[in-house]
This record gives C-alpha cells, sequence and structure tokens, in this order.
C-alpha cells in the first residue's frame, strides 16, 4: 500500500463507507499505534490541568460548575488569574473552600472577620399606625398574626412571611385612607416575602417595600421600592402591578423581574426574566412622563439615569444571583465588591490612600464569613484590616 | 461525591441517562485522566488533546439519552476519543507520518493477525493503557475507580480467570513500588481491589 492509498483508507473510514475488511485493517493499526507509543509524564500539574479540562467541559455542556460540596473531592484549585488590558482581574474560586489553600494569612484581622457572618433572613415590618415589628426566625404565633403576617416555611427551610388580607373593617377604613405597611430590610439582613396577591418579592440587605395593607378594590397594585428586589408578580391583566422607585416607575402585568436601585450605585437597573415590563421615569420623582416610557423584552435590562433610559442586554444570572445566595462578579471594580460586601456584612469601608484598580470575576456564596471572603480577595495582593465594623483597605 | 464513587459504571450510565449532573461528574473523575493520556501520545499536541477531551465528555452529557444502557461505559469514551483522533489525523496532512505508519502495516501484515475490534477487545485494551499509565496517573486512575471494579468483576469483563487479574495487579504493584513515594495510599486502593 502506499501513501495514498493509506490516506485514501483513512479518509473512507472517517466517511464511514469504508468497507468491514478496511474497518478491521485500520482499527488494528490505531490499537498497534496507541500501544507502541508511551504517554510521558511531563505534567507537572494534573489536578490543575483536570479543572481545565472540566471547566471547559461544563461550559460546551451547558452545565453550571456545581457548588461546593461536589468539588472538594476534585481537589483542585479553582482559580486562576488572567489580565485584561491594564486591569488585573483576579478570578475568584467558585468555592471558598479550596481558599484554605491561600498563603495570606492575618491571624488577628481574620480572626475577629471570622466572627463577623453575612446577613440573616430578618426585617422590620412598620405598621400604618407607626408600629414596629422585627421578623425574624424566632418571631412565630400571636404577634406575627396580629401584624397580619402569616410565617411559613418552605420544603428547603426558607421563611416565608406572608401577609395576609387586611380584616373586612380594616379595608373600608382604608378606602377612605389608604393604609400602607412598610417592610424593610437594614444592613446585612435580607427577606422574602408574599404579598396578599399571591405576588413573591425577595428583599436584598437595605432596601424597603412600601405596599397597601390590602389591595382590594383597587385600580392597580401600587408598591414602593428602595434599595433592590425581584419579584415574580402574579397574573392580574385587571389590576397591572406598578413598582415606583425613585426616579422610575416599572408597570407590570404578570412577570419575572429584578429592579436594582441603590442610590449609590448611580440609577435604577430593571432586569427582565420572563413577561413584559413597562418603564416610564418619573418627573420631579412623582409623574409619569409615558412619552418617555420603554417596553423590556425579556432578558433586557435598562439602565435609567436621569430623565432617560437607556437598554442593555442583561447578563441574567448576574442580576438575580443574590437571591440564590451568590455574589457575582464579571469584572466587577473593587469599589462595587466592597459596596456589595458592605450591605451584606454591615461594614464601613475606608480606603488608605488610592482605590485599587484591580477588577475581580466569579462567584461567592454570600454565606461565606467574613473572614473566608476577604481571604478571596486578597488573593488580588490587596490587604484588608478589619477593625470593629470598619474595614481599612489598602 | 462518597456515594458516587462507589457506583459501577453502569449505575452511573443510567444515572446518567436520567440526567443526573453528579454521575457526570463522577464519570469525569474517573476516566478523564486515562482517556487524555491515550489522546495526548496519539496526537502529540496538549490543547487539542484537551479539546478532544472536552468534546467527548460534553458529547456524552448531550447526548446521554442516546446511549443503549448496557453500553460499557470506557468503551463509549473510548471510541468516541478514537473516531476524533483519527478525524483529526485526516485533517491534518502535514503530519503525514500517520499515512506512512497505516501504509507499512497494511502492507506488512498478516491477513490472518487482522481481528474484529469489538467492545470486549476495546476494553482490553483500556485494561492495558491503564496499565501503560505513568505511575501518578495511573495511582489517580485506580483510586478514582478502587470502590467500583473487584477483581472478580475485572475478571469476568475480559473473560480471564480472577487469579490473572491478580498477578497482573502483584504485577503492576512491583513495578509501580520504588516510583510512588506515597505508597500507603496505593497499597491502600489495592486492598480495596481484593
Amino acid at each position: 500500500m502506499n501513501h495514498k492509498e493509506a490516506a485514501l483508507l483513512l479518509e473512507k473510514y472517517n466517511k464511514r463507507t469504508a468497507t468491514d475488511e478496511e474497518i478491521r485493517l485500520l482499527e488494528n493499526w490505531y490499537n498497534r499505534e496507541s500501544m507502541s507509543r508511551r504517554f510521558t509524564d511531563d505534567e507537572t500539574d494534573l489536578d490543575r490541568l483536570k479543572e481545565e479540562i472540566w471547566e471547559g467541559t461544563l461550559k460546551r455542556s451547558n452545565l453550571e460548575p456545581p457548588p461546593c460540596k461536589s468539588k472538594i473531592k476534585s481537589s483542585a484549585l479553582k482559580l486562576w488569574s488572567y489580565s485584561i488590558s491594564a486591569a488585573a482581574v483576579i478570578v475568584l474560586c467558585l468555592c471558598i473552600l479550596f481558599v484554605q489553600r491561600s498563603k495570606h494569612r492575618f491571624a488577628v484581622t481574620m480572626e475577629m472577620a471570622n466572627r463577623i457572618s453575612g446577613g440573616s433572613n430578618r426585617a422590620t415590618l412598620t405598621l400604618a399606625n407607626g408600629r414596629k415589628i422585627v421578623l425574624s426566625d424566632a418571631v412565630k404565633g400571636k404577634l406575627a398574626e396580629e401584624a397580619g403576617v402569616n410565617i411559613t416555611k418552605t420544603a428547603d427551610g426558607q421563611l416565608i412571611y406572608e401577609i395576609k388580607e387586611a380584616s373586612e373593617g380594616k379595608s373600608e377604613d382604608s378606602e377612605i385612607t389608604p393604609a400602607f405597611n412598610i417592610i424593610s430590610t437594614a444592613r446585612g439582613e435580607e427577606y422574602q416575602v408574599v404579598l396578599p396577591d399571591g405576588s413573591k418579592i425577595w428583599l436584598n440587605a437595605e432596601s424597603s417595600l412600601k405596599y397597601p395593607t390590602s389591595f382590594k378594590s383597587k385600580a392597580d397594585r401600587k408598591v414602593e421600592l428602595t434599595g433592590e428586589a425581584y419579584f415574580e408578580i402574579a397574573k392580574d391583566k385587571a389590576h397591572p402591578f406598578k413598582v415606583k422607585t425613585k426616579d422610575q416607575e416599572v408597570e407590570v402585568l404578570g412577570t419575572h423581574f429584578n429592579i436594582n436601585s441603590y442610590v449609590e450605585n448611580g440609577g435604577a437597573k430593571t432586569t427582565l426574566l420572563e413577561g413584559s415590563v413597562k418603564i416610564s421615569p418619573l418627573g420631579n420623582g412623582q409623574h409619569v412622563l409615558s412619552e418617555r416610557s420603554i417596553l423590556l423584552q425579556p432578558g433586557e435590562q435598562s439602565v435609567q439615569q436621569g430623565g432617560s433610559i437607556n437598554v442593555v442586554q442583561a447578563n441574567l444570572e448576574q442580576a438575580v444571583s443574590w437571591k440564590d445566595g451568590w455574589f457575582y462578579y464579571k469584572s466587577t471594580s473593587l469599589e462595587n465588591v466592597l459596596r456589595e460586601a458592605a450591605r451584606w456584612y454591615n461594614l464601613e469601608v475606608v480606603y488608605q490612600g488610592h482605590i485599587p484598580a484591580d477588577r475581580f470575576t466569579g462567584k461567592v456564596p454570600r454565606n461565606a464569613s467574613l473572614g473566608k471572603f476577604i481571604k478571596v480577595l486578597e488573593l488580588s495582593d490587596i490587604k484588608f484590616r478589619i477593625e470593629g465594623r470598619k474595614m481599612l483597605v489598602n | 461525591m462518597g456515594r458516587y464513587s462507589k457506583y459501577s459504571d453502569k449505575e452511573l450510565t443510567d444515572l446518567l441517562k436520567s440526567g443526573d449532573q453528579p454521575a457526570f461528574t463522577e464519570i469525569y473523575n474517573r476516566y478523564w485522566s486515562v482517556m487524555y493520556a491515550h489522546v495526548y501520545k496519539m496526537l502529540r499536541d496538549r490543547e487539542e488533546a484537551k479539546d478532544v477531551i472536552q468534546e467527548i465528555f460534553s458529547k456524552l452529557w448531550l447526548k446521554a439519552t442516546e446511549i443503549r444502557s448496557n453500553q460499557n461505559l470506557a468503551g463509549f469514551l473510548y471510541v468516541a476519543a478514537r473516531n476524533r483522533v483519527l478525524n483529526l489525523m485526516e485533517q491534518n496532512r502535514v503530519r503525514n507520518d500517520y499515512v506512512k505508519s497505516i501504509a507499512s502495516f497494511v502492507s506488512e501484515i498478516d491477513p490472518s493477525a487482522i481481528d474484529h475490534v469489538d467492545e470486549k477487545k476495546i476494553i482490553q485494551i483500556i485494561e492495558q493503557e491503564i496499565l501503560n499509565l505513568p505511575p501518578k496517573m495511573r495511582e489517580i486512575f485506580e483510586m478514582s475507580r478502587k470502590e467500583n471494579l473487584s477483581h472478580k468483576e475485572i475478571a469476568e469483563k475480559l473473560n480471564i480467570s480472577d487469579q490473572t487479574v491478580k498477578k497482573q495487579v502483584q504485577n503492576a504493584l512491583k513495578i509501580i513500588r520504588p516510583k510512588i513515594s506515597n505508597l500507603s495510599v496505593f497499597i491502600f486502593a489495592l486492598i480495596i481491589l481484593k
């Protein structure tokens, strides 16, 4: 057999046009060839190679990296860094446990930081009459019931504070003077609530939601939000659901979306996952400027700034990761990383000198203690010190 | 994870077909090393080998429902890898040493010595590939499947006696012993194998 014929044999095999005998020939050659070769172990870091290949495999399989648990045994540091333009990008490990390998150890800082845990499921309910009730795991039974709150536990152990429809007598009153309750979270608190119409709302830290005690006999379901919340709105075409933030109003029929309206983040960001929403800027923070309204498609994010609203393609996972228990960074500046952390760990961030230009990419579980969180960030060579509730950044 | 490492290949295949992601992870943990070693030595290109491994494992996940439940998992992966390697060999004309090797093989081979490469044969080939792994990789591989393949199972699969398998394992131990620093770990793996 000459070379040309051999090449043709290979071609026929790949095209599946080879005869049985030709298939046998080539497969026998292949076996002999592979047995005659030795794989020499020039790879110094097998764990890393294994992780690299696995990462690519997951991506091509359209899979998410699994949570910490199943990764522990694979004993590989899910950590690598690369640079984008001039900024050093630190890719945080997906599983904070691996960070134990980190060489940076600052015993004193760590001891203090480890005592500071992330936020908990807690909020304050302010009734129309001004009475304040702290809603936490401990509040059960009568106290909660009086306030028109029904506490239930979901299958995965999450607490849901379900607001009952106000009683009939009160509802008549509220027609004359509409009564509002306010549910608010402080720094380090988050909270899940089911409104009387069945809509589910996740409230992030340092946020508040003002809602009427009853949606009955109202043309629309109007609530006011500060901070950040994720909404899953129950369908009710006759009663559009409206969320008012400082400078915009979002009108929906039945849909899933997230609004991030933290003042220090600039304008409100509204991210739509399902359905459709109409977003209108508010003139003087009051009147809907309907001529400047925009309609959002699923997968889009609107960024409202002053009187204008821009639409961009959203990173959905990033926008709602907080409600699933993750900090999610994608080339995120240190300032933004720490701003979110400050709300969650109830910290005051103090920069000593200029703010480092590092950018971060990755996911960190929100239930990590501050100590572990800091260990991840310190892989970037930035140094942190904790003094009480102050975080000093070098 | 601990639970999954105890599953046999067949159990993992069934779980995989039902869309079980931890089963997929376990299959990868179990077979990535031997598949990588095989593909790398055939292609002699690290990036290309990585690409092939990612492709065959992601296909395993995406097309899991098409796998027969009595399909031998290692055999399935091996055939996928072989097909891909042969494809790449054809595409890459620069390396005509393959063509040369095929030509001389076909010219010299005694036709009666050519046998059909069936599943049983492939399983034998894989076992041989495992034995030929560099010690460190082999150790990883043996550890990864220590709990799911007893001598008896290997013997049944290969259609040889337990004694032969035991002997092979003992031989393997002799070869590996001087090279492995962390001997206790590996011995533990072999005890489990018994």
